[in-house]
């Protein structure tokens, strides 16, 4: 059973954030397929009402802290201990692969996630992941970091040899795997889909954009804005065909649409597509000069044409 | 020893792709040259099937450089090719659709054309004394034994090596592991690595074909590319650097990239972040 904890609410400023608005984005995370949601002490008591205790994660600073925040599913304490409830689950920090050597002395801790990783993947991961399952007999978790730009791969990797338990941030933010990403791959590798309705990456796009100030790249994989635009010939012609022959997954999956782009690299079909969808008929023997005036236009400007440069100069040609 | 790997940059030709992105001829001959200064062991410099002002450029990029290797991308088709042979390139880059998708499904063909069609470009190519590599379109969703028969086919016409391109971005690590490896251990050709960013993992799954031992990894400036990007080449030469040995060295790779994302996205509306 994979189970996978979102940390996102941990990993941003959100003081000066209305409540609401926190309470609406703790909400969509756990639409997204997740089994847990960690938020800390404070967060807690700010959106107390939104918290369904039996899907949440209290991260603590002692484990003594439990018996004055009862009732969540599970517990967050660096280090731990050794003799504390089970649902404590015990995280330590390993940054580098010659650190894992070091994991031993927590064998005895029930449960535990290991933070960090950050170089596994460019080492024997697959055996490693073997040694550290031999290593602990309880609850095993471990919440990849991203110095090496690998963090979701190796999130991936764990998830696809039996390891259960994964932690992850909306965007990979804070550092970590990203969780639309874990969830498409799944999805797509492994036939894993708690959730057919994924639009709701969208919803937590903006609202994350909204409450921290950042705006997510246009291609970041999954979410970003652009990750359905399509301008070169070949790939529209191909897509036209058959969405599947150029794109992972329908744009719909992730409540999005497909955008055709008019440009230097554009070919016929998009051209003719795109001018069917304004109505305008062009000249047949005239195409071909029409799209060398939009590579020179598009050249000229650096950029691709926006709907109404493209339709001004095909104008010309119908 | 650290194992030697080459960076074969495509930030020209895929990277330019990037829906709304059009680079100029100066751009792209500076951007070049930046990458040349660098010691980028290849630059695929652009599709010289686009016409006039792409073959220009390609001319100009080749009349610039001083160490790096230049090459052309072109489809399975003879026009193409002999649009590329105006450039007069070092490598004659071809690629063939491998998966069945594409060969049924967007090509309308079948295996038998492909091989045909395919052996007519390398030999034609060839013909005129070019280096050519052949590129296996949509190589992640192909059947393997089918790229491993291509693979030899070519090996045998001498072509330099063959590019395992994940066109659609879906590979996990492992099964980049597994099918690099059941290239290489069946067929006597250098391998490369095109890997797409869809699901998050195109620098990962690059590493780890260079792990498996793949010769050539493409890459793009700050990773651009068609849909989600390709590999970013800093950040993999960040992540790589310490494992392989690979040029450009980590400080050459900053300053290229610094320099490059200045020259081509200063006209362009800039607001990334994450």
């Amino acid at each position: 059973m994979i189970k996978i904890t979102d940390i996102t609410l941990c990993t941003f400023n959100y003081k000066a954030a209305p409540e609401h608005k926190i309470s609406q984005l703790y909400s969509l995370l756990l639409q997204t397929g997740i089994s847990y949601i960690e938020i800390d002490i404070p967060l807690f008591e700010l959106i107390e009402k939104a918290v369904d205790k039996a899907k949440t994660v209290l991260r603590i600073h002692y484990p003594t802290q439990i018996n004055t925040f009862p009732g969540f599913a599970g517990y967050v304490c660096r280090l731990g201990s050794f003799e504390t409830p089970m649902n404590l689950i015990s995280e330590i920090q390993v940054n580098d692969i010659r650190e894992l050597n070091q994991i031993t002395k927590y064998t005895k801790n029930k449960n535990v996630r290991i933070i960090g990783l950050d170089d596994l993947l460019l080492h024997d991961y697959v055996n490693t992941f073997v040694k550290i399952k031999e290593i602990f007999s309880g609850r095993l978790e471990i919440c990849p970091q991203n110095r090496y730009y690998c963090a979701t791969a190796l999130a991936a990797e764990w998830v696809l040899n039996e390891g259960q338990n994964i932690t992850v941030s909306f965007c990979g933010a804070g550092g970590f795997a990203a969780l639309e990403e874990l969830v498409m791959i799944l999805r797509i590798a492994k036939r894993h889909k708690p959730n057919m309705d994924l639009s709701v990456f969208r919803k937590i796009k903006e609202l994350y954009e909204e409450l921290t100030g950042c705006q997510i790249s246009g291609n970041k994989a999954v979410i970003g804005d652009r990750i359905f635009d399509v301008e070169s010939g070949i790939h529209v012609d191909g897509i036209l065909k058959k969405s599947s022959n150029y794109e992972p997954f329908e744009p719909t999956v992730v409540g999005m649409s497909r955008n055709i782009v008019i440009g230097k690299h554009s070919g016929k079909s998009a051209v003719e597509m795109k001018l069917k969808e304004y109505g305008v008929i062009p000249k047949n023997e005239k195409i071909s000069l029409l799209l060398t005036r939009i590579r020179e236009e598009s050249i000229r400007l650096g950029r691709g044409l926006k709907d109404s440069e493209f339709i001004s100069i095909a104008r010309k040609f119908s | 020893m650290k194992e030697k790997k080459y960076i074969i940059d495509t930030t020209l030709r895929d990277g330019e792709q990037t829906p709304g992105y059009a680079f100029s001829k100066a751009q792209k001959v500076e951007l070049a040259k930046l990458m040349d200064d660098a010691g980028i062991y290849q630059i695929e410099a652009g599709i010289p099937a686009m016409g006039n002002y792409e073959k220009e450029t390609i001319c100009e990029i080749m009349s610039q450089r001083k160490k790096a290797l230049i090459s052309t991308w072109n489809r399975m088709s003879r026009d193409d090719i002999n649009n590329s042979f105006e450039c007069r390139p070092d490598i004659i880059h071809i690629t063939a659709p491998i998966s069945y998708i594409h060969i049924y499904s967007k090509l309308n063909k079948n295996k038998t054309w492909l091989k045909k069609t395919l052996q007519e470009c390398v030999f034609m190519a060839k013909d005129k004394g070019y280096e050519v590599t052949v590129g296996f379109e949509d190589a992640s969703r192909a059947d393997i034994t089918f790229i491993i028969s291509m693979a030899n086919l070519l090996s045998d016409l001498e072509v330099k090596s063959v590019r395992f391109a994940d066109t659609v971005g879906v590979l996990t690590p492992s099964r980049t592991h597994q099918c690099i490896r059941e290239i290489i251990e069946n067929v006597d050709i250098p391998v490369g690595i095109h890997a797409h960013n869809d699901l998050g993992m195109a620098l990962a799954n690059s590493l780890i074909a260079a792990k498996a031992g793949a010769l050539y990894i493409d890459t793009t400036i700050a990773g651009i590319g068609e849909r989600a990007g390709n590999c970013d080449l800093y950040r993999f030469i960040t992540a790589a650097g310490g494992v392989f040995n690979i040029k450009p060295c980590h400080s050459d790779a900053a300053d290229v990239n610094k320099k490059a994302q200045n020259l081509l996205f200063s006209k362009l509306q800039k607001t990334e972040v994450i």
